[in-house]
């Protein structure tokens, strides 16, 4: 499968084969880039907009995706001065690229050494593909739908088809969505210790129905109803968070509009025009 | 605009109570337990626990024995459902001519898969360079071209996939959809669970010990196994004049915003997802005639879900009958609510209810229209299927009897 990202400027023209099926609009976005290093110390760092009630210790056994999927949200409601009660309704769908290594490594030596007493029960609650969702759904207090998206090689992009066509936007207002991606990845030694200079890239949208006010972007979902585009390469999709972030972020130095284009391989193509110059924030670690 | 409506019109599945549907059905309205003594030996340290497993899956079409048997089990599983599924809907054949879109809810699919890696002396965990997911995977060994993803809402999962699959048919994404969930356990996977003391202790009653509702129950019993379905819009089945199983008429979803692992005791978030399922099918409560409930077995779990069904089903309670399938298959995770689906395409199919077995002294907290250890014939038109999962994921899967 072929992949592309391709600026606006520079897309093919729709063919007639191609109808768009799903559209979002796109309130607000923000991009975070956190170093493993600095996780540790957010682990204690409850948002402000979290429930009275969540414990101190409620990211003690979190995913580091999910620490980063609540800093892209926190960083995002403090740019844009949203109340989270007032989206009880709003659905949360996270895409995490690859989540829970580094606890698979360290539980995998602790039951090697020890036996099953030593594996914690927190592993698979905390470092599943719902984790960062569920995480999320609880801090910010929604009774919408949660549910977590992708988690391979592909996980952005499935996310993002999944934000365009798993909710409805007549019985869910809003979706948070979040898509998370280490670059480089942790790679961990057998304790499970990371060797390398990891880095958590982050990119969260707020969305909302395609003709809603106050929008600064459109997600489309285009589909080749004739099925002739599907593209015979057997490579993986492989949209990449930190390509985005880093496209975003050039994007907004220069104050200008970012299209993106994904050609996926069944012949579908998803579409993402985003205002950069209206990004309130960027945060780089 | 009107939504087509959804038909399955063909299910893959490999289960501890059997790989078809034929077996499957016939041993679940037998009210058979499916739950065996495993044990987990890792060096002088033992583990002993109640589950339940799949002993062999079938091979799936077009591969010989030594190339399938060589491929982890999981993947076995995922290859033989989806290709059951698509052979028992009658487009095997012609597979390669359609979109064929696939959506697995996977929700551990990376720990297990570097755990199984590492065990058969890869290095993916250490090293990276993972190139495909499962669905990915599986999709290119069918030869087939279409959207796929995985969905992971832990023991809701499946009723996300399926709920996905039917929307892609809506929007004309794909000409059918495969859909389901697979799990397959592990011996880090049943320690983990088992030091979170969710799981049944009982290994000296090994087939007794899954016993949803039942004021004895102390915990859940783990299965493993999958269930993929075909789905495609009911003009083509019709056209091309394929027998459906059920129609997929509505879903719904909310969540508890409560805790990672523990479910809500405010029954209101569970109660808005069968609401949701209800309303999204056009179905009033009164209208259900079978409600496979989540129901895993465990103090809480139970209790919380018996007060949402009376919430939303009010004087209608009583006459509504509940099981819980999880007394015969164990709870299968991420596939539960697949093969909580492929339970409620049984009672719609052989218009039976199945029972909850094990249900001896009900708990009066769970006062609800029990099905205990028997099973009952009458008439399902509509069965309406819980699954609740980690992270406060409630789901509500509604299946109509297809014209």
């Amino acid at each position: 499968m072929t992949t592309t990202i391709v600026p606006a400027d520079q897309r093919s023209t729709t063919t007639s084969d191609f109808k768009a099926t799903a559209a979002a609009g796109v309130q607000a976005f923000c991009t975070l880039r956190l170093g493993l290093a600095e996780m540790q110390s957010l682990r204690k760092a409850i948002p402000a907009w979290a429930p009275s009630e969540t414990p101190g210790h409620f990211f003690k056994y979190s995913d580091e995706q999910t620490i980063a999927a609540v800093q892209a949200v926190d960083r995002l409601i403090a740019s844009e001065g949203i109340t989270p009660a007032d989206c009880r309704a709003w659905g949360v769908l996270v895409a995490p690229r690859f989540i829970g290594r580094l606890a698979g490594a360290a539980i995998r030596d602790r039951f090697k050494q020890r036996g099953d007493q030593a594996v914690s029960p927190h592993t698979l609650p905390q470092h599943s593909l719902h984790s960062p969702s569920g995480a999320l759904s609880i801090l910010l207090g929604t009774r919408g739908p949660n549910a977590g998206m992708g988690g391979g090689p592909a996980s952005f992009a499935e996310g993002v088809l999944a934000a365009l066509t798993l909710f409805d936007f007549e019985t869910t207002p809003g979706v948070w969505f979040v898509a998370t991606d280490w670059d480089p990845e942790p790679l961990p030694d057998a304790q499970g210790n990371c060797t390398t200079a990891a880095v958590c890239h982050a990119f969260c949208m707020l969305l909302r129905p395609a003709s809603a006010a106050g929008l600064i972007g459109q997600l489309t979902l285009q589909t080749d109803l004739a099925g002739r585009a599907a593209a015979a390469s057997k490579t993986s999709t492989e949209v990449r968070v930190s390509q985005l972030v880093h496209a975003l972020d050039v994007a907004a130095q220069r104050k200008m509009s970012l299209g993106f284009e994904w050609q996926l391989r069944w012949g579908g193509r998803i579409e993402m025009q985003l205002d950069a110059a209206e990004r309130r924030q960027t945060a780089a670690a | 605009m009107a939504r087509p409506s959804i038909w399955i019109t063909g299910v893959g599945a490999a289960t501890p109570l059997g790989n078809d549907l034929a077996t499957f059905s016939e041993n679940l309205l037998a009210g058979k337990s499916a739950t065996k003594v495993i044990v987990d030996q890792n060096g002088e340290t033992e583990l002993r626990s109640p589950g339940s497993q799949i002993e062999s899956i079938p091979l799936a079409n077009g591969w010989i024995e030594p190339a399938f048997r060589a491929l982890p089990k999981v993947e076995q599983l995922a290859l033989w459902c989806t290709s059951a599924a698509l052979t028992s809907a009658g487009w095997w054949d012609v597979r390669h001519q359609l979109r064929v879109g696939i959506v697995l809810g996977v929700g551990g699919e990376w720990l297990h898969h570097w755990e199984i890696n590492a065990d058969r002396g890869g290095q993916n965990l250490y090293r990276g360079g993972e190139t495909e997911s499962l669905a990915s995977l599986t999709g290119q060994r069918l030869g087939v071209t279409g959207p796929v993803a995985t969905v992971g809402a832990a023991c809701a999962s499946a009723n996300y996939a399926i709920a996905q699959a039917k929307r892609w048919l809506e929007l004309g994404m794909v000409d059918v959809c495969l859909a389901g969930g697979l799990e397959v356990t592990t011996p880090i996977c049943r320690s983990g669970f088992n030091n979170l003391r969710a799981m049944s202790r009982n290994v000296d009653n090994a087939e007794r010990s899954s016993r949803p509702f039942d004021t004895e129950r102390d915990g859940f019993v783990m299965g493993e196994g999958g269930a993929i379905f075909l789905l495609e819009s009911e003009k083509v089945a019709r056209l091309r004049g394929a027998q459906p199983l059920a129609e997929v008429a509505g879903f719904g979803s909310t969540s508890d915003a409560f805790h990672m692992i523990i479910p809500s005791s405010d029954p209101a978030p569970a109660a808005g997802a069968m609401r949701a399922a209800l309303t999204d099918a056009g179905v009033a409560p009164e209208q259900v005639d079978y409600i496979n409930a989540h129901a895993t077995s465990t103090p809480v779990g139970d209790k919380a879900e018996a007060r949402a069904i009376h919430s939303v089903f009010g004087e209608h309670t009583p006459s509504v009958p509940v099981s819980s399938t999880k007394s015969m298959t164990g709870h299968l995770l991420s596939a539960a609510a697949a093969i909580e689906a492929l339970a409620c395409v049984t009672a719609i199919q052989h218009q039976t209810v199945p029972p909850t077995i094990n249900l001896e002294n009900i708990d009066p907290e769970c006062d609800l229209c029990h099905v205990p250890n028997v099973a009952q014939p009458r008439a399902v038109n509509v069965a309406l299927s819980n699954s609740f999962g980690f992270g406060g994921s409630n789901t509500t899967l509604v299946l109509r009897k297809a014209a």
